[in-house]
């Protein structure tokens, strides 16, 4: 049993009523209760959620958790008033995402959901129980949509957009998650593969702890289970974010927008936004540049931010090479081309647009 | 056919995504059930206030049936419904 409070799960309360009483409350985590799959929630109604991601708002807020059986998840959703997601953030990982995330925060009444553990969680059972063409996979779309309609709850009225950033092993399920969105625009974020494995192995993530969940880990790399214990590091990462970035790539459409790590600037940042439909206003757009130029994984916003690619690509082993070489680096270059093609493309479109105005 | 409406309980949730057909999660029971193109077809029209001799000319005017296929295959969907309390007679 978890240490959460199970109370609501057990009380003879009706589940309208119980719904009733998680409005602006906020699915925390999918976890396992009495073995059987539930989830956890906090009252976060009066919380912004300002810190880069969201299990940092959570450990920070510190407050009393409850667990519900999964289907409260359809019930709330019943019953909430939430808004439609603006745009969706997918990534290759460590390539800029959270600062995109923190651009978007900078908009008035935006709330922004970054890597909430629900949502990857839930995603995630669309690779372990591989539900393709079934119920049950269509049951798992139907609870990630009611996750999202959840942490996008409105709270104060002024809320106008809603931006969710998804942890990067979910890029993999971008398909089924525009099928839920097929209007939804979305941002993909890439990095020199190179640059991206050195930062993972000198501070693993959780997706590459791959004993932990190793049919997710083999899932996520495209091998078999008994295959994972030959793979390095270094390989696996190669791999993942090999396959992220095919991934994103085979989603392309004109509801796309691709941004590279080394193109990253406060322009960019702004351009991507209005790609989204959103148009900043004076103050937001200051606020952007200012974030631009800190660290965007410091909570406290002091640290200023200094790019590292030359050291990581310096820091890259051989082997580092060879891997992402073999793995990554072809898709990687076919991003790259795409992106200054889309460049290419706006200028001709700017550039027509300004001649129709004079 | 019987001239009366049927229509959803209220703690039963319908979605369907784009070419993925259509999951309906009762949420008393916590069973779940997929239904396929046809009944989407049938499930939407009970939504809507249709009754089931409007279904089956919405089914006649999509897929190339007769009147008594349509019919037929529109009452025994409605009696599994029923029978699993999905829908209800009003």
């Amino acid at each position: 049993m978890s240490q959460a409070n199970s109370l609501l799960r057990m009380s003879n309360l009706r589940r309208v009523e119980i719904a009733e009483r998680l409005k602006f409350w906020f699915p925390i985590d999918a976890v396992i209760d009495d073995g059987r799959p539930a989830i956890e929630w906090m009252d976060l109604r009066d919380v912004n959620f300002n810190e880069p991601f969201f299990d940092e708002t959570v450990t920070k807020a510190a407050r009393e958790r409850v667990i519900t059986d999964l289907d409260m998840l359809l019930q709330l959703e019943k019953i909430s008033d939430s808004l439609k997601p603006s745009a969706f953030i997918f990534h290759c990982s460590r390539c800029g995402s959270t600062l995109m995330a923190n651009a978007f925060r900078a908009l008035q009444g935006s709330i922004v959901m970054v890597e909430a553990p629900v949502l990857d969680k839930i995603a995630s059972r669309f690779i372990t129980d591989e539900p393709t063409n079934s119920t049950k996979e269509l049951l798992y779309m139907l609870l990630l949509r009611s996750a999202v309609a959840a942490l996008g709850q409105r709270r104060s009225g002024a809320e106008q957009h809603y931006i969710v950033k998804f942890g990067c092993t979910t890029t993999l399920q971008i398909n089924r998650i525009r099928c839920i969105w097929p209007d939804v625009p979305f941002v993909f974020l890439y990095r020199n593969p190179v640059e991206v494995i050195v930062s993972n192995l000198s501070s693993k993530p959780q997706w590459m702890e791959f004993h932990s969940n190793p049919a997710a880990a083999a899932a996520i790399v495209g091998v078999e289970v008994a295959g994972l214990e030959r793979l390095t590091a270094a390989e696996f990462c190669a791999r993942g974010i090999g396959r992220f970035m095919n991934e994103a790539n085979a989603s392309d459409d004109e509801r796309s927008r691709f941004v590279d790590y080394e193109e990253l600037s406060s322009d960019k940042l702004i351009d991507t936004i209005r790609f989204c439909g959103i148009e900043p206003s004076p103050e937001e757009i200051d606020a952007i540049r200012g974030i631009s130029r800190l660290y965007s994984k410091d909570p406290s916003r002091r640290r200023t931010f200094n790019a590292d690619n030359e050291s990581k690509k310096a820091a890259a082993s051989e082997y580092v090479l060879e891997v992402a070489e073999k793995w990554a680096a072809p898709v990687y270059e076919q991003l790259k081309i795409k992106t200054e093609k889309g460049f290419q493309k706006e200028r001709l479109v700017n550039g027509v647009i300004k001649t129709r105005a004079l | 056919m019987v001239l009366s409406k049927l229509a959803p309980y209220k703690d039963i949730i319908y979605t369907d995504f784009q070419g993925n057909g259509g999951i309906l999660v009762d949420l008393n029971t916590k069973q779940y059930y997929q239904l396929n193109e046809t009944g989407s077809l049938v499930w939407r029209g009970l939504e809507n206030g249709n009754t089931l001799e409007d279904i089956v000319s919405q089914m006649r005017a999509i897929y190339e049936v007769t009147e008594e296929h349509a019919e037929a295959s529109v009452q025994k969907l409605v009696s599994h419904l029923e029978s699993r309390r999905l829908i209800q007679r009003t």
